[in-house]
């Protein structure tokens, strides 16, 4: 498909898709190298960078934890704060009792806090409940810890058993709008005996202060601590984007985020999404002294900014080498396709007619050859052009004097046809003419009989000749072999005599004897399958000249007792012998040639003679109907031989009183139509029978049968379906006159491309009843 | 050494004409040549065939024109495809100018010899046909 479209386009095209082909994967593999090897550094570097500032401020919180547990480690084994904690608890053993504190102690306490920077300050009792707190702006019932300070409940709880500092998660707690945790520790008198709980507030502001510290983050870089409350994830302190004012916000947890896996304990570093809906870098972390996670993250716009440039120096320089590509795509193609152009151009001159158009191009290469090869094209059509237009200058020539002959040709068919129109005036009026002769004609039908007759034998005498010509050929040659056989033998058969022996002057007038009796029917393949058999029998004896002698024994006749002449074969005359014996021979044979010659020479004289017979007397006469056929069949015999088979059915039949010429004319004329309707192929059935006391004869031919719609007309005068020419369309008219003539009938039964039969009865009457019987 | 012998054919429906041409090539022209005779154009092809294996070759066939079942130029035709080096020469009383010069196109026909033909006629033919290389 693509190759497909590829292949359509032009050469600059192609070019530009190749060099697209090899410069494109190289450069997208190059760019996407060094843009991951950038991105993979500036990763790294980050990552490296937001981690330090993890580790400086984890370490700032841990180290603030440290002091603050130190701080009141300090102040619960200060013995005035011990005893301001037991008054404070002495003086408030009963739940109830809500009078004012005194203000010497709160002032002490306050004193206390502030100087031990705590955030806040409170003094549980040893039954649980809290008696002092240096916050009292704090909206929360601190007289009664209930399940809503389930934190802080457990914190004094376990501080009070173990005796030891605890630490709370962060909570919310009613009047802070942020989360906020504690540190409980118990407060005991130098005797060991536990008083009650100091608690204290982690300071909040403090945490905050150190993660807002944005040094080496840039514009956009943060640090959120994030702790779980409550099934919640929530930020402890103000972000750079977001402050502790605003609602909380909560993280969906159930994706597996940063802060799920340092929650966990575990540390990373990669890209995600924050709350902002942006996309940052981030490293994180658990900071255990919080029992939170700190992110420390970066927008990745502001980190990649460096790469972001990159990408688009990248780009520039794909653009740039797509155009220098395409630049040497083009420039390369028309390097090409410039001089295919002047090439096509030129063709194109050429090709209209101007055979002068010569190609300059300064190439030596392919396109050099290209062009010289054009050029000579162009030389040879510019010289067949000259000859061309010499060609045509002669034709012109003759196509004038060609003019001027028909010119010459038509003016003198001009003339004939004034000619053939006077003809055609005389003809006219020499119809009218035929037509009042037409009457005499009939009547004068006896005339007509002889000359239709004669007719037929005009067309037959072309074969006749050839029937005659064939034995004159073979009696002239046979003639011309005995004089000159018998002149060069003759004179040497009394001194050829002499050298003969006995035995083979016996076997030679043996020789002579059988030779006489030559077989002459026999056919020349039974011959050769003699010869053949004959000199296998003598080269087998081991008799030289086999196949003379074999050649000449059969001509003379000898097939058999080839032994008896054993003597000859040996003989040392042996060649003369057979020679001599087969010159002779031949005298012999020639005459029998003749004999058979003239035989057959004989037969068709015979058979024209009886053709032509005519009855002087103008009396019938007694005649064989067969033979009549037979002398017909004779005639034709050269016509027929090719290709026409005749078979003959004739019963004997007694010779009858007819015209005899007449149903020889009659004959004729059948089997003349049936060769002509079968043209001269096929095969004809003749049949002749003895039925009651007439001849029933038949004619059937394989022809292509008569048609139904002119079966009516056959018979009719000048009827004919024979070209101009070949038929005077009397034949069958005159035959049906001449069997009426007869007495006997005629009728025919035909089909279309499968033959017509002829029948013809004639009544059988004999010299001693001249009245004919009618049938 | 087999010795390859050179053979005149001659193809003719009529025995009596085959006969009396044999005699009077062979008082031609001697033993030196062998003589065979063939009664149609398949029978001769046949013969050309088989001659072959007789140590004969043949090198004139002289053929008449009406024959039963092939024509005597398509008999010429179909031999001259098969054996253009044999020299042909038709013997006929029959066949016209339109016949001889197709034969001559199709099958390089030498000579046409008229029946009744005479000893003279055959003497030259045959001569000029042998010495035709």
């Amino acid at each position: 498909m693509i190759f497909k479209f590829i292949h359509s386009q032009p050469i600059s095209i192609q070019l530009l898709f190749m060099f697209l082909a090899i410069e494109f994967p190289a450069e997208i593999v190059l760019v996407y190298v060094s843009y991951y090897n950038a991105e993979n550094i500036l990763s790294k570097e980050l990552n490296d960078k937001l981690q330090t500032t993890y580790e400086r401020q984890s370490r700032q919180i841990t180290d603030y934890f440290d002091n603050q547990i130190n701080h009141i480690n300090i102040l619960v084994q200060i013995p005035d704060f011990i005893r301001l904690s037991r008054e404070t608890i002495q003086d408030r053993t009963i739940a109830s009792d809500q009078k004012p504190f005194d203000p010497i102690i709160k002032q002490s306490f306050i004193q206390y806090q502030e100087s031990f920077k705590l955030a806040n300050l409170m003094i549980v009792s040893s039954d649980r409940r809290i008696v002092f707190s240096t916050d009292f702006g704090m909206n929360i019932d601190f007289s009664q810890i209930n399940s809503e300070n389930d934190e802080i409940r457990q914190l004094i709880d376990r501080s009070s058993i173990m005796l030891q500092t605890e630490f709370s998660d962060f909570i919310f707690i009613k009047g802070r709008n942020y989360p906020t945790a504690f540190v409980a520790t118990p407060i005991q008198e130098e005797s060991g005996r536990f008083l009650g709980i100091l608690i204290a507030e982690i300071n909040n502001a403090s945490i905050t202060s150190i993660v807002n510290d944005y040094t080496g983050l840039g514009q956009t870089g943060e640090s959120i601590i994030l702790s779980q409350i409550e099934g919640k994830i929530v930020s402890t302190t103000s972000t750079r984007f977001r402050s502790l004012s605003e609602d909380e916000f909560s993280l969906d947890a159930s994706k597996p985020l940063p802060v799920d896996e340092a929650l966990q304990g575990r540390f990373g570093s990669g890209f995600y999404t924050d709350y902002r809906g942006r996309e940052v870098f981030a490293y994180w972390n658990y900071i255990p002294a919080l029992r939170s996670a700190l992110i420390v993250k970066v927008d990745k716009s502001e980190a990649f900014a460096s790469i972001q440039n990159l990408r688009y120096i990248l780009l520039l320089i794909v653009l740039a080498t797509l155009g220098i590509v395409v630049l040497a795509a083009f420039s390369a193609a028309n390097l090409f396709s410039d001089p295919i152009q002047k090439l096509t151009l030129a063709a194109r001159r050429l090709s209209e007619g101007n055979l002068d158009e010569r190609i300059i191009l300064p190439q030596r290469n392919e396109i050099g050859l290209l062009k010289d090869t054009f050029n000579q094209m162009a030389e040879n059509l510019q010289k067949s052009q000259k000859e061309l237009q010499n060609y045509n200058i002669i034709l012109e020539q003759k196509v004038k004097e060609r003019t001027h002959e028909l010119q010459k040709a038509y003016n003198e068919i001009t003339l004939i046809n004034q000619e053939v129109v006077l003809q055609k005036n005389n003809l006219e009026s020499a119809n009218v003419q035929l037509n009042n002769t037409l009457e005499e004609l009939q009547s004068t039908q006896s005339h007509l009989v002889e000359s239709e007759k004669m007719a037929m034998l005009g067309q037959l005498v072309a074969g006749i000749a050839h029937e005659i010509n064939t034995p004159m050929g073979a009696i002239r040659s046979s003639v011309s072999n005995i004089i000159i056989n018998l002149d060069s033998i003759i004179h040497q058969l009394p001194e050829f005599f002499s050298r003969l022996n006995a035995t083979e002057k016996e076997l030679f007038l043996q020789l002579m004897e059988i030779a006489s009796q030559k077989d002459m029917s026999i056919s020349a393949r039974e011959e050769r399958k003699y010869r053949r058999e004959l000199q296998n029998q003598l080269e087998e004896t081991g008799i030289s000249n086999a196949m003379d002698i074999a050649e000449k024994l059969v001509e003379m006749g000898i097939y058999e007792n080839m032994e008896n002449y054993n003597a000859l074969y040996v003989s040392s005359l042996q060649k003369e012998i057979f020679h001599k014996a087969h010159t002779l021979s031949g005298i012999i044979r020639s005459a029998n040639t003749i004999n058979l010659a003239s035989d057959k020479a004989s037969k068709i004289v015979f058979a024209l003679k009886n053709y032509a017979r005519k009855s002087y007397s103008g009396e019938m006469e007694e005649h064989s109907i067969t033979q009549g056929i037979d002398t017909v069949l004779t005639i034709y015999h050269n016509m027929m031989k090719h290709s026409v088979e005749i078979f003959k059915d004739f019963e004997f039949v007694e010779p009858i009183l007819c015209y005899s010429d007449e149903l020889n004319q009659v004959w004729t004329n059948i089997i003349h139509n049936a060769l002509q309707a079968m043209e001269y192929k096929g095969v004809i059935e003749i049949s002749v029978k003895k039925v009651e006391e007439k001849v029933l004869i038949s004619f059937k031919d394989s022809g292509k049968g008569i048609p139904q719609q002119i079966q009516g007309e056959i018979f009719k005068p000048f009827f004919t379906t024979k070209p101009m020419g070949e038929g005077s369309g009397l034949g069958l008219d005159i035959v049906k006159k001449i069997i009426d003539k007869h007495q006997g009938k005629i009728y025919f039964k035909s089909e279309v491309s499968i033959g017509t039969t002829f029948f013809i009865e004639l009544p059988i009457v004999s010299q001693m009843n001249t009245t004919p019987i009618m049938s | 050494m087999i010795k390859i012998k050179y053979t005149i054919l001659c193809v003719d429906d009529e025995k009596i004409v085959l006969d009396s041409l044999k005699t009077q090539l062979r008082t031609l022209l001697g033993d030196s040549y062998h003589y065979e005779i063939a009664q149609n154009g398949n029978e001769a092809l046949e013969v050309v065939e088989e001659m072959k294996d007789d140590n004969l070759e043949v090198i004139i066939v002289i053929s008449d024109y009406v024959m039963p079942g092939m024509y005597g130029d398509e008999f010429l035709i179909k031999l001259h495809q098969k054996y253009p080096q044999i020299r042909k020469i038709m013997l006929t009383g029959q066949a016209d100018e339109s016949v001889i010069k197709r034969t001559r196109e199709k099958a390089n026909l030498l000579f046409c010899i008229r029946k009744p033909w005479t000893q003279e006629d055959l003497a030259r033919v045959i001569k000029v046909s042998m010495d035709i290389a």
